[in-house]
Protein backbone atom coordinates (compact mmCIF):
# COMPACT_ATOMS: atom_id res chain seq x y z
CA UNK A 1 0.00 0.00 0.00
CA UNK A 2 1.48 3.27 -1.00
CA UNK A 3 0.35 6.01 1.08
CA UNK A 4 1.43 10.06 0.80
CA UNK A 5 2.29 11.76 4.10
CA UNK A 6 -0.56 14.88 4.17
CA UNK A 7 2.48 17.62 6.03
CA UNK A 8 5.53 16.58 4.12
CA UNK A 9 3.60 15.04 0.64
CA UNK A 10 5.99 12.13 0.63
CA UNK A 11 5.33 8.61 -0.18
CA UNK A 12 5.57 6.64 2.59
CA UNK A 13 5.16 2.67 2.73
CA UNK A 14 4.08 1.46 5.48
CA UNK A 15 4.68 -2.02 7.69
CA UNK A 16 2.80 -3.90 10.40
CA UNK A 17 5.35 -2.74 13.39
CA UNK A 18 5.87 0.76 12.61
CA UNK A 19 1.99 2.06 13.12
CA UNK A 20 0.28 4.74 11.56
CA UNK A 21 3.27 7.57 11.26
CA UNK A 22 5.14 9.11 8.46
CA UNK A 23 9.02 7.59 9.19
CA UNK A 24 10.49 11.47 7.35
CA UNK A 25 8.35 13.61 9.90
CA UNK A 26 6.43 11.95 12.50
CA UNK A 27 3.06 12.99 11.08
CA UNK A 28 0.39 10.78 11.45
CA UNK A 29 -2.15 12.06 8.86
CA UNK A 30 -1.34 9.78 5.85
CA UNK A 31 -3.35 9.83 2.33
CA UNK A 32 -4.22 6.91 0.59
CA UNK A 33 -2.58 7.39 -3.41
CA UNK A 34 -5.12 6.69 -6.15
CA UNK A 35 -4.20 3.02 -7.68
CA UNK A 36 -2.80 2.61 -11.33
CA UNK A 37 -4.47 0.50 -12.78
CA UNK A 38 -7.13 1.00 -14.96
CA UNK A 39 -10.97 0.70 -13.54
CA UNK A 40 -13.84 -0.13 -15.75
CA UNK A 41 -17.29 1.51 -14.73
CA UNK A 42 -20.65 1.45 -16.01
CA UNK A 43 -22.30 4.44 -16.91
CA UNK A 44 -25.82 3.21 -15.73
CA UNK B 1 -55.73 3.10 -40.22
CA UNK B 2 -56.75 4.09 -43.40
CA UNK B 3 -55.14 2.84 -46.36
CA UNK B 4 -54.70 6.71 -47.97
CA UNK B 5 -52.30 8.97 -45.53
CA UNK B 6 -50.65 11.91 -46.22
CA UNK B 7 -47.93 13.82 -44.66
CA UNK B 8 -46.67 17.26 -44.97
CA UNK B 9 -43.92 19.49 -43.37
CA UNK B 10 -44.78 22.86 -41.90
CA UNK B 11 -41.29 23.49 -40.63
CA UNK B 12 -37.94 21.29 -40.92
CA UNK B 13 -34.26 21.74 -39.83
CA UNK B 14 -32.17 19.24 -39.19
CA UNK B 15 -32.92 18.39 -35.76
CA UNK B 16 -36.29 19.57 -35.18
CA UNK B 17 -39.34 19.50 -37.58
CA UNK B 18 -43.01 20.12 -36.88
CA UNK B 19 -44.92 17.92 -39.61
CA UNK B 20 -48.69 17.06 -40.49
CA UNK B 21 -49.92 13.43 -40.64
CA UNK B 22 -53.35 12.98 -42.23
CA UNK B 23 -55.54 9.73 -41.94
CA UNK B 24 -54.24 8.39 -39.49
CA UNK B 25 -55.95 7.03 -36.15
CA UNK B 26 -54.81 8.17 -32.53
CA UNK B 27 -53.67 5.22 -31.61
CA UNK B 28 -50.94 5.09 -34.36
CA UNK B 29 -49.73 8.50 -33.66
CA UNK B 30 -49.41 7.90 -30.51
CA UNK B 31 -47.82 4.50 -31.37
CA UNK B 32 -45.24 6.52 -33.34
CA UNK B 33 -44.50 8.65 -30.94
CA UNK B 34 -43.62 5.89 -28.41
CA UNK B 35 -41.90 4.05 -31.09
CA UNK B 36 -39.43 7.16 -31.44
CA UNK B 37 -38.83 7.69 -27.55
CA UNK B 38 -38.20 4.39 -26.55
CA UNK B 39 -37.71 1.87 -29.50
CA UNK B 40 -35.26 3.22 -31.83
CA UNK B 41 -31.84 2.10 -31.32
CA UNK B 42 -29.16 4.73 -30.78
CA UNK B 43 -25.68 4.69 -30.25
CA UNK B 44 -24.39 5.69 -26.24
CA UNK B 45 -21.27 5.42 -24.21
CA UNK B 46 -21.62 2.15 -21.71
CA UNK B 47 -18.62 1.60 -20.04
CA UNK B 48 -15.94 3.65 -19.37
CA UNK B 49 -12.31 2.06 -18.22
CA UNK B 50 -10.58 4.93 -16.41
CA UNK B 51 -6.34 5.00 -17.08
CA UNK B 52 -6.49 8.43 -14.90
CA UNK B 53 -9.21 10.63 -13.28
CA UNK B 54 -7.32 13.28 -11.17
CA UNK B 55 -10.25 15.44 -10.92
CA UNK B 56 -12.71 16.13 -8.61
CA UNK B 57 -15.50 14.15 -9.22
CA UNK B 58 -15.75 10.23 -8.99
CA UNK B 59 -15.16 7.93 -12.16
CA UNK B 60 -18.78 6.52 -11.80
CA UNK B 61 -20.33 10.12 -12.00
CA UNK B 62 -17.77 11.24 -15.22
CA UNK B 63 -19.13 7.90 -16.46
CA UNK B 64 -22.78 8.70 -16.37
CA UNK B 65 -21.86 11.81 -17.89
CA UNK B 66 -19.90 10.45 -20.51
CA UNK B 67 -22.79 8.12 -21.01
CA UNK B 68 -25.48 11.13 -21.81
CA UNK B 69 -23.48 12.50 -24.48
CA UNK B 70 -25.13 12.26 -27.55
CA UNK B 71 -23.50 10.37 -30.11
CA UNK B 72 -24.10 10.31 -34.24
CA UNK B 73 -25.67 7.22 -35.12
CA UNK B 74 -24.75 4.92 -38.27
CA UNK B 75 -27.21 4.54 -40.81
CA UNK B 76 -29.20 1.23 -40.49
CA UNK B 77 -27.10 -2.32 -41.56
CA UNK B 78 -24.19 -0.94 -40.33
CA UNK B 79 -24.32 -2.03 -36.78
CA UNK B 80 -26.54 -4.59 -35.27
CA UNK B 81 -27.71 -4.04 -31.45
CA UNK B 82 -24.78 -4.52 -28.86
CA UNK B 83 -22.24 -4.43 -31.60
CA UNK B 84 -19.36 -1.55 -30.00
CA UNK B 85 -17.25 1.37 -30.47
CA UNK B 86 -14.13 2.62 -28.86
CA UNK B 87 -13.89 6.54 -27.91
CA UNK B 88 -10.77 7.75 -26.41
CA UNK B 89 -10.29 11.03 -24.01
CA UNK B 90 -7.39 12.41 -22.83
CA UNK B 91 -7.45 15.83 -21.28
CA UNK B 92 -4.93 18.04 -19.38
CA UNK B 93 -5.56 20.86 -16.61
CA UNK B 94 -6.02 23.69 -16.83
CA UNK B 95 -9.08 22.73 -19.72
CA UNK B 96 -12.57 21.72 -19.63
CA UNK B 97 -12.93 18.63 -20.94
CA UNK B 98 -15.38 18.82 -23.63
CA UNK B 99 -17.67 16.22 -25.81
CA UNK B 100 -15.50 17.44 -28.62
CA UNK B 101 -12.43 15.92 -27.27
CA UNK B 102 -13.72 12.15 -27.79
CA UNK B 103 -11.52 10.60 -30.09
CA UNK B 104 -13.78 7.94 -31.67
CA UNK B 105 -12.52 4.73 -33.42
CA UNK B 106 -15.26 4.80 -36.08
CA UNK B 107 -15.83 7.56 -38.09
CA UNK B 108 -19.84 6.74 -38.24
CA UNK B 109 -20.01 7.36 -34.16
CA UNK B 110 -18.84 10.43 -33.28
CA UNK B 111 -20.13 13.25 -30.44
CA UNK B 112 -23.34 15.07 -32.29
CA UNK B 113 -22.26 18.04 -30.43
CA UNK B 114 -18.51 19.00 -29.68
CA UNK B 115 -19.17 21.85 -26.41
CA UNK B 116 -21.08 19.33 -23.83
CA UNK B 117 -18.58 20.33 -20.63
CA UNK B 118 -18.27 16.53 -19.01
CA UNK B 119 -15.74 18.39 -16.57
CA UNK B 120 -13.52 21.25 -15.52
CA UNK B 121 -9.75 20.29 -15.30
CA UNK B 122 -7.56 22.48 -12.98
CA UNK B 123 -3.62 22.43 -12.51
CA UNK B 124 -2.17 19.11 -12.81
CA UNK B 125 -5.82 17.23 -12.82
CA UNK B 126 -5.85 14.80 -15.74
CA UNK B 127 -8.68 12.87 -17.35
CA UNK B 128 -7.77 9.76 -19.38
CA UNK B 129 -10.50 7.22 -20.20
CA UNK B 130 -11.63 5.12 -22.41
CA UNK B 131 -15.26 4.52 -23.49
CA UNK B 132 -17.20 1.74 -25.36
CA UNK B 133 -20.44 2.87 -26.86
CA UNK B 134 -23.42 0.03 -27.45
CA UNK B 135 -26.33 0.61 -29.73
CA UNK B 136 -29.17 -0.04 -27.56
CA UNK B 137 -33.01 0.94 -27.44
CA UNK B 138 -34.50 3.90 -24.63
CA UNK B 139 -36.30 1.55 -23.40
CA UNK B 140 -33.29 0.17 -21.33
CA UNK B 141 -31.87 3.99 -20.96
CA UNK B 142 -32.88 7.34 -21.72
CA UNK B 143 -29.12 7.56 -23.05
CA UNK B 144 -30.35 5.83 -25.73
CA UNK B 145 -33.63 7.95 -26.50
CA UNK B 146 -32.77 9.51 -30.14
CA UNK B 147 -36.03 11.98 -29.97
CA UNK B 148 -35.65 14.53 -26.92
CA UNK B 149 -38.77 16.17 -27.75
CA UNK B 150 -41.46 14.53 -29.42
CA UNK B 151 -45.42 14.89 -29.40
CA UNK B 152 -48.33 15.65 -31.01
CA UNK B 153 -51.50 17.85 -31.64
CA UNK B 154 -54.45 17.91 -33.07
CA UNK B 155 -54.72 19.94 -36.47
CA UNK B 156 -57.26 22.62 -35.56
CA UNK B 157 -59.46 24.02 -38.11
CA UNK B 158 -60.73 27.81 -37.88
CA UNK B 159 -63.99 29.11 -38.69
CA UNK B 160 -65.17 32.61 -38.57
CA UNK B 161 -68.81 32.38 -37.41
CA UNK B 162 -69.87 36.28 -36.81
CA UNK B 163 -68.31 39.18 -35.43
CA UNK B 164 -68.15 40.51 -32.18
CA UNK B 165 -70.73 42.41 -31.18
CA UNK B 166 -70.55 46.02 -31.36
CA UNK B 167 -70.36 46.91 -27.16
CA UNK B 168 -68.26 43.65 -26.18
CA UNK B 169 -64.67 43.83 -25.53
CA UNK B 170 -62.77 41.10 -27.65
CA UNK B 171 -61.49 38.72 -25.73
CA UNK B 172 -57.93 36.59 -26.43
CA UNK B 173 -58.66 33.02 -27.66
CA UNK B 174 -55.72 31.44 -27.09
CA UNK B 175 -54.52 28.70 -28.92
CA UNK B 176 -51.38 26.51 -29.80
CA UNK B 177 -49.87 23.96 -32.42
CA UNK B 178 -50.96 24.22 -35.79
CA UNK B 179 -54.36 25.59 -37.34
CA UNK B 180 -55.38 25.29 -40.53
CA UNK B 181 -57.39 27.99 -42.46
CA UNK B 182 -58.99 27.63 -45.79
CA UNK B 183 -56.51 24.21 -46.23
CA UNK B 184 -53.74 26.45 -45.67
CA UNK B 185 -51.29 25.46 -42.22
CA UNK B 186 -50.24 28.01 -40.24
CA UNK B 187 -48.29 27.60 -36.88
CA UNK B 188 -49.91 29.28 -34.07
CA UNK B 189 -46.38 31.63 -32.92
CA UNK B 190 -47.00 33.49 -36.00
CA UNK B 191 -49.87 35.31 -34.18
CA UNK B 192 -48.84 34.87 -31.06
CA UNK B 193 -51.00 32.30 -30.42
CA UNK B 194 -53.82 34.18 -30.19
CA UNK B 195 -56.21 33.79 -32.26
CA UNK B 196 -57.53 37.28 -31.79
CA UNK B 197 -54.69 38.62 -32.94
CA UNK B 198 -55.12 37.17 -36.13
CA UNK B 199 -59.10 37.72 -36.83
CA UNK B 200 -59.67 40.70 -34.72
CA UNK B 201 -63.55 41.49 -34.28
CA UNK B 202 -64.34 38.29 -35.41
CA UNK B 203 -66.02 35.44 -33.68
CA UNK B 204 -64.22 32.48 -33.71
CA UNK B 205 -64.88 28.28 -34.08
CA UNK B 206 -61.86 26.00 -33.60
CA UNK B 207 -62.72 22.10 -33.83
CA UNK B 208 -59.96 19.00 -33.95
CA UNK B 209 -59.68 18.00 -37.46
CA UNK B 210 -60.49 14.20 -37.38
CA UNK B 211 -57.09 11.96 -37.54
CA UNK B 212 -54.82 14.67 -38.63
CA UNK B 213 -52.31 15.60 -36.42
CA UNK B 214 -49.42 17.11 -36.02
CA UNK B 215 -46.18 16.32 -34.90
CA UNK B 216 -43.40 18.17 -33.31
CA UNK B 217 -40.19 16.20 -33.06
CA UNK B 218 -36.86 17.26 -31.86
CA UNK B 219 -33.52 14.84 -32.03
CA UNK B 220 -30.38 15.03 -30.24
CA UNK B 221 -28.55 15.16 -33.00
CA UNK B 222 -27.99 11.35 -33.13
CA UNK B 223 -29.70 11.47 -36.33
CA UNK B 224 -32.24 13.77 -38.71
CA UNK B 225 -35.90 13.95 -38.03
CA UNK B 226 -36.90 11.94 -41.09
CA UNK B 227 -34.72 9.26 -39.74
CA UNK B 228 -36.18 9.00 -36.70
CA UNK B 229 -39.46 8.94 -37.46
CA UNK B 230 -38.90 6.44 -40.64
CA UNK B 231 -36.98 4.15 -38.13
CA UNK B 232 -39.80 4.21 -35.37
CA UNK B 233 -42.21 3.14 -38.09
CA UNK B 234 -39.86 0.53 -38.78
CA UNK B 235 -40.06 -0.97 -35.57
CA UNK B 236 -43.68 -0.96 -35.39
CA UNK B 237 -43.51 -2.71 -38.55
CA UNK B 238 -40.78 -5.30 -37.59
CA UNK B 239 -43.09 -5.59 -34.26
CA UNK B 240 -46.12 -6.29 -36.13
CA UNK B 241 -44.90 -9.04 -38.08
CA UNK B 242 -43.29 -10.66 -35.47
CA UNK B 243 -46.15 -10.72 -33.64
CA UNK B 244 -48.30 -12.05 -37.01
CA UNK B 245 -45.80 -15.21 -36.91
CA UNK B 246 -46.11 -15.53 -33.44
CA UNK B 247 -49.65 -16.33 -33.60
CA UNK B 248 -49.81 -18.13 -36.88
CA UNK B 249 -51.51 -21.87 -36.19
Amino acid sequence: MSYKCSRCKRDVQLDEYGGVRCPYCGHRVLLKERSRDVKEVDAQ
Amino acid sequence: MTEEYDVEFVERTDREARFLVRGVTPAFANGIRRAMLADVPTMAIDTVRFVENSSVMFDEQLALRLGLVPLTTPPVGEFVEDDTVTLSIDVEGPATAYSGDLVSSDDLVQPADDNVPIIDLKDDQRLEAEADTVLERGKGHAKHQGAVAAGYRHLQRVEVVDDVPEFEDEQSQIVRGVIEDDGELIPTSEFDHDLSNRYPGKEIELEDVPNAFVFHVETDGSFPVEEIVTRAADTIEARATELEEAVQL
